[in-house]
């Protein structure tokens, strides 16, 4: 479970994340989405401990990340949105590396590579060095590197980025069954099919402040529109807030 | 214990695979930087030598002199290894995407944080260390130490000299990001570079290293009590002493005293490896974070506002755009400005040692002029030479991946070459001249002679900014982001040395023109120079832009 409670981040005049409540149950598959400086990313660094929010605190499983930062990221896998990779590594070592660094044993880590290789249809070149690979190919590492240690909590920017449209779908497909068998899902798109088809509860942002919450036939409550005819409303909505409050 | 095993065998594969692809596929880039680098050991080696055996010959002032060269020598390494380690952390500690991956698994961050300062160690030391061990060897050599002895203890003390420097750096460093939470970046390493520059005059105040400079008045009695007096007081807080203390006792064969200094040595480093350690427990992991929204949160120097500068107002809208966007560059990456304020400190230095040695050229025999004017003038040619190499090379690089918006943009390849020259030049050969002319003004030195140094100097400035610019575009790295990574690679180390040997060849032959002309000795042989020299620089100022530009177009289409 994520609990987001109260956080605000600010970088210098500008709040890029403003008193951010949210709360996202064991199992759920949960995605944010935004336009460009919405405060995702901020949002996104403050849940995997890369950034510390200046008001407010997030719990991951009731560990607070900033207190017990150690802790709550062993529940958690990540997939930035530009992975690092060991260039120089084989994928396999790289899940290996991975797999150490979350302490697990080495018979668990040679199991899930197994699965991992098979499931992702890395067979062919698993065990070539990394700086071979196509975009998609490192995209494909990345995800199996996060959740090679099995983590209760997964937090992905931009999945679907660089991959062609089989693994795509074998991705999202991934990504269902692990929601459903428990795992904690928090996706931060771009991509406005995957958040329809995928989510169990949607949430949008703008200038760091959530203005909607809901699964999507809340979103929509009486109305037809579309995911997308939604989004753009809500934003421009914001928008217009915003320039109707600002002093003349 | 296994995040230390698995970080170091990471680099060791990684290293491993490198070499073995490098020489697989790229056999001849792998065995230039190699050979250079053999070569500049085994020249910086053989050039000491000779400077020792030469100031040996002097007698009793001479061994002392040495004795104090090799001191300072190690000084300044010292000093040379806390800045290096600072501007290394910036990428080791904080800007690499490595340590976001680090920072998101379940790691310590002191664990990552010691892992991290050995890494900085070496990034940040060997580059130098191709000055200290050549010194080393050369001074062992004159003292009757073999090789095989200064390598067998040489380490001993070196490792934890490299670390106490490693530690004093990224403590300083993670010190200063903690406070760009409340002050802006740029303002504490100003305040830093002020305090350093300080710290720096009062140590040459103090222990009257300046002042070694009067040696080339000629005066051997008053050296000889200025010496004596030297011995007897040297500075002895600082690693370098002890080091250098140490390959002393180990000469003389002083047993206790080189125990003393070796014990010394590695209980400060542990000391001060613990007391980082303690510093990072507190701030490495908050100073992560505030580093990590500072790209959001700084109000920044904006491109309209410098392109509506009327200093730019005269360039033609594209020239202007390329300008505008390597001045930002250049402001918005801290390695970039950080090294250039060094620099500049470095020559400050110089520049204020000059002005309180007191020296007059017109009082000084012919020996001693010509060494002045060989160093003044080779010191503006070098510091050029460093300049250029280190700023101007990875400017093509530097256009990344975004080299694409220049290639499909309505102009030529050409503009962004003459830009970036042009730019460069009107930079360094200005600071070039700033340096002669006033260390010109502070040795007397005479209209004739400050015109013909100006004259080398702005052939100089189009030479090595050419050379520079032109290799940077046959040797690109546009995968790698880091200025100074850039400039460490097979390229960066031909371009140096290639600028090196073209400052010595042009340093030599003004040396030569101005004493036909001081003798009035026209002949054929003069012509025969200016001719070799006009040639040399026709090649260097024309031939690498034309090389780069083709390179470039080649490599990109």
């Amino acid at each position: 479970m994520i609990q987001i409670n109260n956080v605000t981040k600010r970088f210098g005049p500008l709040t890029a994340v403003d008193a951010l409540s949210l709360s996202i149950n064991q199992g759920e598959l949960f995605s944010c989405l935004g336009p460009n400086g919405a405060g995702k990313t901020t949002t996104i660094k403050m849940l995997t401990g890369l950034m510390a929010p200046d008001e407010g605190s997030i719990t991951l499983n009731g560990v607070d990340i900033q207190k017990e930062p150690v802790a709550a990221k062993r529940l958690v896998g990540y997939i930035p949105d530009v992975p690092f990779l060991y260039n120089k590594l084989t994928g396999e070592e790289f899940l290996t590396v991975v797999g150490n660094l979350y302490e697990m044993p080495g018979t668990e880590i040679q199991k899930q590579i197994i699965v991992y290789r098979e499931q992702l249809d890395m067979e062919d070149w698993f065990e070539q060095q990394i700086e071979g690979y196509s975009r998609g190919m490192k995209q494909r590492v990345a995800f199996a590197a996060a959740m090679v240690h099995e983590p209760e909590i997964l937090i992905i920017d931009e999945p679907m980025v660089g991959l062609d449209p089989r693994t795509g779908r074998r991705m999202k497909q991934l990504m269902r069954d692990k929601a459903n068998n428990g795992t904690t899902i928090f996706l931060s798109t771009h991509n406005l099919n995957v958040a329809e088809e995928l989510s169990d509860r949607i949430g949008i942002i703008n200038r760091g402040k959530l203005l909607s919450l809901g699964t999507m036939a809340e979103l929509r409550q009486d109305s037809n529109e579309s995911l997308e005819e939604l989004f753009i409303q809500l934003v421009d909505e914001s928008a217009e807030d915003t320039l109707a409050k600002k002093p003349v | 214990m296994l995040f230390y095993t698995q970080f170091f065998n990471i680099r060791f594969w990684s290293f491993v695979r490198g070499v073995k692809t490098s020489v697989r596929k790229r056999w001849l880039e792998t065995l230039v930087p190699v050979s250079i680098m053999t070569g500049m050991l085994i020249g910086g080696y053989k050039l000491l030598l000779w400077g020792a055996i030469f100031l040996l010959k002097q007698g009793e002032i001479g061994i002392l002199l040495l004795d104090r060269f090799f001191y300072l020598g190690w000084t300044i390494i010292f000093y040379l290894l806390i800045l290096s380690n600072i501007l290394t952390a910036l990428s080791t500690l904080y800007r690499s995407p490595e340590v976001t991956f680090f920072m998101t698994s379940p790691i310590s961050h002191i664990q990552l944080f010691r892992a991290k300062l050995f890494e900085n160690l070496v990034y940040s030391s060997w580059a130098i260390l191709i000055l200290g061990i050549p010194l080393s060897l050369a001074y062992g050599q004159v003292k009757s130490l073999s090789f095989v002895k200064i390598a067998l203890f040489l380490p001993i003390g070196l490792i934890p000299f490299l670390l106490i420097a490693a530690a004093i750096g990224m403590c300083i460093l993670m010190l200063v990001v903690r406070l760009s939470k409340y002050f802006q970046m740029r303002s504490i390493f100003l305040v830093l570079v002020v305090v350093f520059a300080g710290l720096f005059y009062m140590y040459f105040k103090f222990s009257q290293q300046d002042t070694l400079l009067v040696g080339v008045s000629g005066n051997f009695r008053t050296i000889s009590r200025y010496m004596g007096n030297l011995a007897a007081n040297p500075f002895p807080y600082i690693p370098s002493y002890w080091l250098s203390e140490m390959i002393i006792d180990f000469g003389q064969k002083d047993w206790s005293s080189f125990i003393y200094f070796i014990g010394l040595m590695i209980t400060t480093s542990l000391v001060a490896y613990e007391i980082a350690g303690w510093i990072a427990a507190k701030n490495y992991y908050s100073s992560f974070q505030v580093m990590e929204g500072m790209n959001t949160r700084r109000k920044r120097l904006s491109f309209r506002s410098v392109s509506n500068n009327s200093l730019l107002s005269f360039l033609p809208a594209q020239y202007r755009a390329l300008v505008v966007k390597d001045i930002l560059q250049f402001v918005r990456t801290p390695q970039q400005w950080i090294q250039f304020i060094m620099f500049g400190f470095f020559i400050a230095i110089y520049l204020i040692n000059l002005s309180r040695a007191d020296i007059k050229i017109a009082r000084l025999d012919p020996f001693w002029q010509t060494l002045i004017y060989i160093f003044n003038f080779g010191f503006s040619g070098f510091t050029l030479a460093a300049l250029t190499s280190r700023f101007v090379y990875p400017l093509i690089s530097l256009e990344g991946h975004g080299l694409w918006v220049m290639l499909s943009a309505p102009m030529q390849l050409s503009k962004l070459f003459r830009v970036k020259f042009w730019m460069s030049f009107f930079i360094f050969f200005t600071l070039a001249e700033v340096v002669a002319l006033v260390g010109n003004y502070y040795l007397g030195q005479d209209t004739t002679m400050t015109t013909i140094s100006t004259l080398f100097l702005l052939v100089m400035s189009l030479g090595l900014v050419s050379l520079s610019l032109g290799l940077g575009a046959v040797f690109p790295q546009f995968d790698e982001p880091n200025p100074m990574r850039i400039t460490s690679g097979a390229g960066g180390i031909i371009t140096v040395l290639a600028s090196l040997v073209y400052v010595a060849i042009m340093v030599g032959a003004m040396i030569y023109v101005f004493q036909l002309w001081e003798a009035n000795q026209w002949s054929s042989l003069m012509g025969w120079i200016l001719l070799g020299i006009s040639l040399l620089n026709g090649f260097v100022i024309f031939l690498p832009l034309k090389w780069g530009k083709r390179v470039l177009l080649k490599t990109s289409g």
